[in-house]
Parts: C-alpha cells; structure tokens; sequence
C-alpha cells in the first residue's frame, strides 16, 4: 500500500538586511545621529571653556592655563553686579510672563468668552516678533520721550514708568514671552481630563472654585516647564538689554559679553570665555533642574483613554474684565508698538515735537532696496531660515526617532544634547563657533567661516530644541503597538519608520517646519560674531543701521520682517487648515 | 494649531506692495547734488612712479574683488565704491562690512592668527586699537602711497596707515527743547547752569568704556585741561551712549534735548531730513577731529587691488568721492560745496588753534583708567 504525504508549502525566508561591519543600519543611523549632536553643541563650548583658563587670546601663541580670568572677573570687571542685575532681569520677566499668560489661558482654553477663537490667536502674536522689533517700537512708544509717554506726562503731570530700568526691561521682554508660556498651559489645559472638574462640579463647587482648586493646580507642570525656559531665554536675551540698559549702566550677562567682546578698549577675551562659561553653567543648571522637576510629573498625567471634552466654566460678568485684560496686552503690548514701528517706517522724522505727517516718505524702504548689501541681508535672512529649517526638522526628527522610539543604549544622550543648546545663549554660540570654525581641521573652518553656512549651524544649532520640542509630543502620542506589529512582520527599525511613522508624524514635521522658520527669521545674536560683509542679515543689519543713526531703515527693514513673517505663518496655516479638512 | 486672520496678512502683504512700490518709484524730492566727480578712467596720476602700470596690470589678475573690514556705513562707502570701479572697471565687487570700530581688529587678528583672513583692507577710527595692530608682526603691510606728499602732514597717522577722512566731533541739538544754539562745552555747559534741574539726563555724551569714546573723551580732556570746570558741571546731566547713530535718534525724539562729541559724520544726512528739528555745531572751543585710518592687511587675498583702493581714495579723486560720502575729506585740493564736507571747512569754522588732531597712539593703560574712573565718576556711575 502506498501513501501520499500532503506537498511541502514553501518557506518565505525572513527579510535580509545588509550589516556593514557587523553593525545593523539602525546602529549605524542611531550612532550618527549622537556623534553629529555632539559635536554640533560641543563646537561651541569647547573653545569657550578653553579661551575661560587662557591667559591671552585664543588666537595668540604661547598661552598659559590658569584661573586667573575668574578671579579678575569677579574683582575687577565688576561681574558681580552683573549677575545681581541679570538675576533680577530674569525674575521678574519670569513673574511678570507668569501674571500675564496663565490667568489668559486659564480664561481662554477653559471658561466662555466672547471672541475666544479671536484672543487664542492674538495672544500668540508677539511670539513671531523678534524681541530687538518689539524693543525698538516699546521705545518708540513708551521710552522717555514716547508718544504714549508724553501723552501721559502731559494728562498726568509725570510719567508713572521708567522703561530704562530692570522693571521696564523685565516688562517688555515678559510681553515677548509671554506667548511661550500661554502656549504651554493652553495645551496642557486642552489636553486634561474633564471628569476631575465634573466631579467637583457634582459637590456644588463653583465656577471660580473649579477654577482655583482643579484647574490650576493641574497648570504646575507646564509652569514650571515654562518658567525655566522663560528664565533660560532671559539671561540671554541681547535685545532688550541693549536698546533699554546699556545707555543709563544697567549691565546684564548678554550686554557684558557684547560690551567686553565688541566694543571695549582693549577686549580681554579671558574674562569673556570666564563670564561665557559661567553663564553656559547657569543656564545649563536652569535645564537639568526642569529635566528633575518634570521626571515628578508624572502624577499631574490626567490625560486618560476615556476623556471626555470639557465644557467650558461661565464666569458670568467676570468675562469682560477678562476681555478687557487680554486686549489691553495685546493692543498696548504688541499692536501699538508694532504700528509706530511701521509708522516710523514711512516718515524721515517720528517724534511727538514734530507732526510726523509733515516728513513723510518712502525714503527709508528706497534706502533698503537701493543698496545691494540691504537686499542681500533679505535674502540671506530668507535663505538661512529656509535651508535651516528643514536642515533642524531633519535633524530634530532623527533626534526624536531615536530618543523616544528605539532601543538604543545612549538614547538619553541624544534627547540631552538636542535640548542643550537651549542652555547656551546665543552670543556665546557666536563666540565659540567663531573659534571653533577658526580652529577646526583641515582648513574646513576657513571654509565655512564667514558664509551663510556658519550662520545656519549657529541659527539652527539655537533652534534645534525648537524643532526637537515640537515634534516629540506627538511622536510620544503614536502608540506602541503600532511599531510592534512592523517589527512581528520582520521589518527592522529604519523599515518601521520609512513605512509607518513617516506618515503620522508629517503633520508635526510640518510644524516644525514653521516653527523653526521663524525662529531662525528672527534670529540675530549669533551673528554679531558669524557675519561677514557676505553674510549679513536682517538682524545684524538692523544693528548697523541703528548704530548709524538710520531708524527709519530699521523701522522699514523691521516692518519687512513682520511683513514677511505674516505672510509666511499664513500662508502655513491655510495649508494646514486644508490639509486637516482632508483629513 | 495657530490661526492667521485675514485682515493681518492682508495688511502685512500691503506693507511689502507699498516699499516696493515706494522704492520702484523712487519717491521724495532728490537732494541736491554736487558736480559729478570726474575720473580719468584706468591710469593713474602723471606723478606716480613709472611702474606703477605694473601694479594696475597685476591687479587685473585678481579676479576684480576687494573685502573691506570697517566700521563704514554702506552710505558712506557707495561714492567712493561708485568711483573707483569708474576708475579700473575690472573691479566689479567690493564688500564692505560695518563692525564696530573695535571688533575690526579683533575679526583680523583671530582670523590672521589661524592662518588665513579674507581681509584685504582695514578701515577704523578706532585709534587705540590701531596702535595696537600696528605694534604687532605681521599684521600690516608695508605700504608707501605715492600720494604721500601729495597729503597735508597729519596724512600718515603711523607707518602703512593713512587717513581715509578726518571727521570732526560735534554738539547735536535739539532746536526745540535748547533755547539758544551751543557753541562750545563751555557755552552749552553755561545754558544748562540756568537750569540743571530740567535738564538732567537730558544731555547725551559717548561712552568712554567704548574705543570710540575714550579715545575722542580723553584727546579733547589733553588738549584743554581747563575744560574739565565744565566737565564738571555737564556730565552729571549727562548718559553715555555707544554709537552718534543713537545720539541722534534719541535727540531728534526729544530724549535727549542736545549731546555732544557726535560726530558730524552721521548727522549730517539726520540734520537735513529732520525739517529743522536737529541741528549740529562745532565746538569753539575745540573740536575734536578723529582721523579714519585705512591700511592694507598682512597677507591680503588682493594686494594690488588693495593698493590701487588706497591710493585711490588719497587722492584727489578719492577724496572727492569721500567728501560725498558724508565723510570728511582732508585734502587742500578738494574744495567744499553743498554736500561736500572737508576739514579745511571745519578750520574756517572754529579756527586752527580749535582743531585737536586725534593720536594713533597707544595710551597706557594706568593713564586709561585713571581717565575713564574720573570721567565715570562725573557721571555718577
């Protein structure tokens, strides 16, 4: 008798993939990512710790190492008051972003207010303004001899404020913030879970107990992230400090090191990689403090499968006193400011002795696109910001990819080194990226120095935890299972993202994109050391025409920026506004 | 996600159609203009050397390219830029830089030190600093202009480094806020004595932590010790500032009533837009004349063209192309005109004996702070 076995099923083998030294492709991607995170944010530090123990500068032969910077930083270059002002600076523009952004994101995301859609998005205006813009125009209003101000000495019989003082520094620079900490407790707020308000709801509370008891308590975490980021970008904010403090002694970190570096007799370069590195280990110390104080957040998650949307308090007659608040920021803010601004654009002469409709002219935006060196800076501001942002959403991507959704062994390293460079401001990324491209080997520096390039690695070396912020949140919100199931199917960790995460992390790619675009739009500090006669930008070109005595230029050069800017968010939003509706 | 409104974008878009309309139509009455500068275009004055055709044709090898590290303003630079490509024509690009008068010599010298610097050219009125860069090897090159003789003494401010202009420092004020015009520290200090009250913190000077400051401060305090009794009356009124260009903002806007040691340079354009607002005037008793020093960089990528550039605005074309600029010319054969500002000008102002020359020399540094801790002092800081 004969017997018959069932035909063999063929065996597909699993898939291959090519290991060149032994290492898989995700090693070799991962590895690349955390050796070009590292000596992007170690370029500029390095040489800046080195120069801080040199007893000349770097680029004098026969330097000797010591401490001799420090201790005559601290004795004669009078640091001490500078970190006395600079604390202050940073407090107070801490409290005041505080006071101004947290009970109008409170009022806006969670209670019922007329124009609600309307104030979310003016609130966020003054983020897409570069500070030295809203400098010049808070000036220009509120300084000395201000419109507003001469208006209100002449009602008053004295003006109440002193806008040159740390009070009116920490002021202006808290109204440029303030959007930073609105949009971190507007989102945490739209994102908490409404059954712990229904439930004191349910005991009788009211609308200003739910407020007081629940809702913000639930705001400490991004408080709390907020507020060191608002501190971090205090200390090193050049802007303000500059056009307000320099002029009647106030000396911050930034001014000092600008003060010390460009325009002092003789620049001692050893008390300026001293002041540097202290500042680096201050701001550095500010970031590894929030990273300890959101490792305990984790009890403040309210975010639950099952939330339910929340409804919306009613203040009752409280609302227009909300209203009004929030008008009164944004109009006296950011909208009169910016409209003297442009107004200044278009007259010879802008103060409140001379009628400014009897110089009115188109000279000062003539003057911008008359000289070739204006309209470069345009384009290069452009450029740099274009190139530049896909450069660091690239880049922020990979960071993310490999920090939140892989294995690898130093994944910590990497999300700490695309966060750090929020811990070193931007002069001193000019100061020590100019030394280290000075110093790099092979001649690559002098290849590098001085071009447009030098400015996109220091512009986007600062907006790398920009980019690298916008986009982990949303990584983290993809769930697991879903790279599990490419991996049962043999795909390896470069085949699951190309396959599967590249999709549904576009949306946040794209406001990376925009996020980071304008960030580099409105950066400038870097620059004051990178720039070349090749390489200028709007920002530092601002700079030099304001030193010259041109304000109107800068006012029309501003205004093009705001113009710009404008054009570039809304174009972005209509897009993204298309593509949800797809969706 | 972040929502833009209409209304806006369409008033930023409105914005940018505006300045470039504006700028295509070239509004505002033009100013009026001095004689064009005549250039005998590509050979040089009869009393060069007869090698110097060698120099020219070494030139044209180069490529037509000049980089110029100065704390210049573009409007300053453009008739001279202007002139001298009319002059050699093969000279199609120059790029000029506007640093502060400081951080010139510190870009060259980090750049120089690493073994290669893009500078051809240094131009600053940063006198100590020159000094400083001068006492060091390699960073000059020697150069003797044959316009040499062709310059009034002071020309040559140190070896390898010539005036460019010699800019005078001046009172700027505001025609509204002072009652009468301030002819001298001593006159503006006697009309602020009627009334110190009103007037404090109203009165602007530069800083003399700055290059700039300490330097044109510290010359004027040399040359006339007995003005430190108005010193003392003035500066207590007064707040340093870093640059004339926000002197003279804050003195048209009325933050300032006057200031002085602004130097003429930049206020020049700032007094004839401002309808009569702003007004400057030259210290009688004793205005400080700061020279700009222009010298060509060690190992400069274009050394010929960076010799043909230097000549060329020492001479009697440059010069005229300078004066145009809004600088002040120094040469005898340039004569003033609307629109043309030249130091005999300023002599014929305030008189020779007024006239304080700025040194290109190294101060020490016991004599700097010792200046600078009184001057400070008076100040309140």
């Amino acid at each position: 008798m004969t017997t018959l076995s069932p035909p063999r099923r063929p065996v597909h083998p699993p898939p291959r993939y090519r290991r060149p030294l032994g290492l898989s492709r995700e090693s070799w991607l991962q590895y690349t990512v955390l050796l070009l995170l590292a000596v992007l944010v170690l370029a500029p530090v390095v040489p800046t710790l080195y120069q801080s123990f040199l007893d000349r500068p770097l680029y004098e032969a026969g330097g000797v190492l010591g401490v001799d910077n420090y201790v005559r930083l601290f004795t004669e270059a009078g640091f001490g008051r500078v970190v006395l002002n600079t604390a202050l600076f940073a407090g107070l523009t801490t409290v005041l972003s505080l006071l101004i952004a947290v009970p109008m994101a409170v009022v806006v995301v969670r209670t019922k207010l007329p124009g609600g859609r309307l104030f979310a998005a003016a609130m966020q205006w003054p983020f897409f303004i570069s500070s030295l813009i809203l400098g010049f125009g808070w000036i220009t209003m509120y300084g000395p001899a201000g419109f507003v101000s001469v208006e209100v000495r002449r009602l008053l019989g004295f003006l109440p404020w002193n806008l040159y003082s740390i009070p009116g520094m920490a002021l202006t620079e808290a109204v440029a913030l303030a959007p930073i900490v609105y949009t971190f407790c507007a989102n945490a707020l739209r994102q908490s879970d409404a059954s712990l308000e229904a439930a004191a709801r349910v005991c009788g509370a009211g609308p200003l107990r739910i407020l007081r008891s629940v809702v913000l308590p639930l705001l400490r975490p991004p408080v709390v992230y907020a507020s060191i980021l608002v501190i971090s970008m205090s200390v090193e904010t050049l802007s303000v400090p500059l056009l307000f403090g320099q002029p009647v002694g106030i000396d911050v970190f930034s001014t000092f090191l600008y003060r010390n570096g460009l325009q002092s007799i003789n620049p001692d370069y050893g008390v300026l990689g001293a002041a540097s590195a202290i500042i680096l280990l201050v701001t550095v110390s500010l970031v590894a403090l929030q990273a300890k104080l959101l490792k305990n957040a984790q009890r403040f998650v309210s975010v639950r499968g099952k939330a339910t949307r929340p409804r919306p308090l009613d203040l009752g007659w409280l609302k227009w006193i909300s209203v009004a608040a929030i008008a009164l920021y944004v109009v006296m803010g950011a909208l009169i400011p910016i409209g003297g601004l442009v107004f200044r654009s278009f007259t010879q002469v802008f103060t409140p002795l001379q009628s400014p409709f009897k110089t009115l002219t188109g000279d000062n935006y003539e003057r911008i696109f008359t000289y070739p060196v204006y309209v470069q800076s345009i384009v290069n501001s452009l450029l740099v910001a274009a190139i530049g942002a896909v450069l660091v959403s690239v880049l922020s991507l990979l960071a993310v990819m490999v920090a939140r959704r892989s294995d690898f062994r130093f994944h910590r390293a990497v999300e700490y080194l695309a966060l750090a460079p929020q811990a070193m401001p931007g002069i001193i990324v000019g100061i020590g990226l100019f030394w280290a491209l000075a110093f790099a080997p092979f001649g690559l520096g002098s290849l590098i120095q001085g071009t447009l390039w030098a400015l996109i690695i220091g512009f986007g070396l600062r907006a790398l935890p920009s980019g690298f912020g916008s986009i982990a949140p949303s990584v983290m919100q993809i769930g697991r299972e879903l790279d599990n199931a490419a991996r049962v199917s043999g795909a390896d960790w470069v085949r699951t993202f190309t396959r599967i995460l590249a999709a549904l992390v576009r949306p946040a790619f794209a406001g990376a994109l925009i996020l980071t675009f304008v960030t580099l739009l409105k950066e400038y500090s870097p620059a004051v050391f990178l720039a070349s006669a090749d390489s200028n930008i709007i920002g530092t070109t601002m700079l030099e025409l304001w030193v010259q005595g041109n304000t109107g230029s800068v006012a029309a050069l501003a205004s093009l920026q705001i113009a710009i800017t404008a054009t570039f968010v809304g174009l972005a939003g209509l897009l993204l506004k298309g593509r949800d509706k797809d969706a | 996600m972040i929502t833009f409104h209409p209304p806006l974008r369409a008033l930023g878009a409105a914005v940018l159609a505006l300045g470039l309309l504006t700028a295509c139509g070239g509004g505002g009455e033009a100013a009026k203009e001095p004689p064009p500068n005549q250039i005998a275009t590509g050979q040089a004055p009869s009393y060069y050397p007869a090698d110097y055709s060698q120099l020219i044709e070494a030139s044209k090898k180069e490529g037509g390219t000049l980089t110029i590290y100065s704390n210049t303003d573009q409007e300053n630079w453009a008739p001279i830029f202007r002139d001298f490509s009319k002059k050699y024509p093969w000279v199609t690009k120059i790029a000029a830089n506007n640093l502060d008068s400081d951080e010139v010599f510190q870009r060259v010298l980090s750049e120089q030190a690493t073994g290669s610097s893009p500078a051809d050219l240094v131009v600053s009125n940063a006198a100590q600093a020159w000094a400083d860069f001068g006492a060091r090897q390699g960073t000059l090159m020697e150069y003797a202009s044959p316009e040499k003789d062709k310059l009034p003494g002071f020309g040559e401010l140190m070896p390898h480094v010539y005036a460019m202009s010699i800019d005078p420092l001046s009172i700027a004020y505001n025609t509204s806020l002072l009652p009468e015009k301030p002819t001298g520290l001593k006159s503006l200090a006697a009309i602020l004595a009627k009334d110190p009250a009103q007037y404090k913190s109203k009165i602007t000077t530069r800083d003399v932590g700055g290059a700039f400051g300490f330097t044109v401060s510290h010359a004027f305090a040399a040359a006339r010790p007995d003005s430190w009794t108005s010193l003392q009356s003035v500066l207590p009124l007064a707040r340093p500032e870093t640059s004339s260009g926000t002197q003279l903002e804050k003195i048209t806007s009325g933050e300032y009533v006057a200031g002085f040691f602004v130097s003429a340079a930049p206020a020049y354009p700032v007094v004839e837009k401002s309808g009569g607002l702003l007004a400057i005037s030259f210290l009688d008793d004793g205005t400080v004349a700061l020279p700009r020093g222009i010298g060509i960089a060690a190992k400069a990528p274009h050394p010929a063209t960076s010799k043909l550039f230097v000549d060329f605005v020492l001479s009697q074309e440059g010069q005229r192309a300078v004066a145009e600029g809004g600088l002040t010319s120094y040469r005898d054969d340039v004569p003033a005109a609307e629109g043309l500002h030249t130091y005999q000008e300023l002599v014929k102002a305030v008189g020779q004996d007024n006239v304080i020359l700025a040194k290109y020399e190294k101060v020490p540094d016991a004599e700097v702070k010792s200046f600078t801790d009184k001057w400070n002092g008076l100040l309140g800081r």
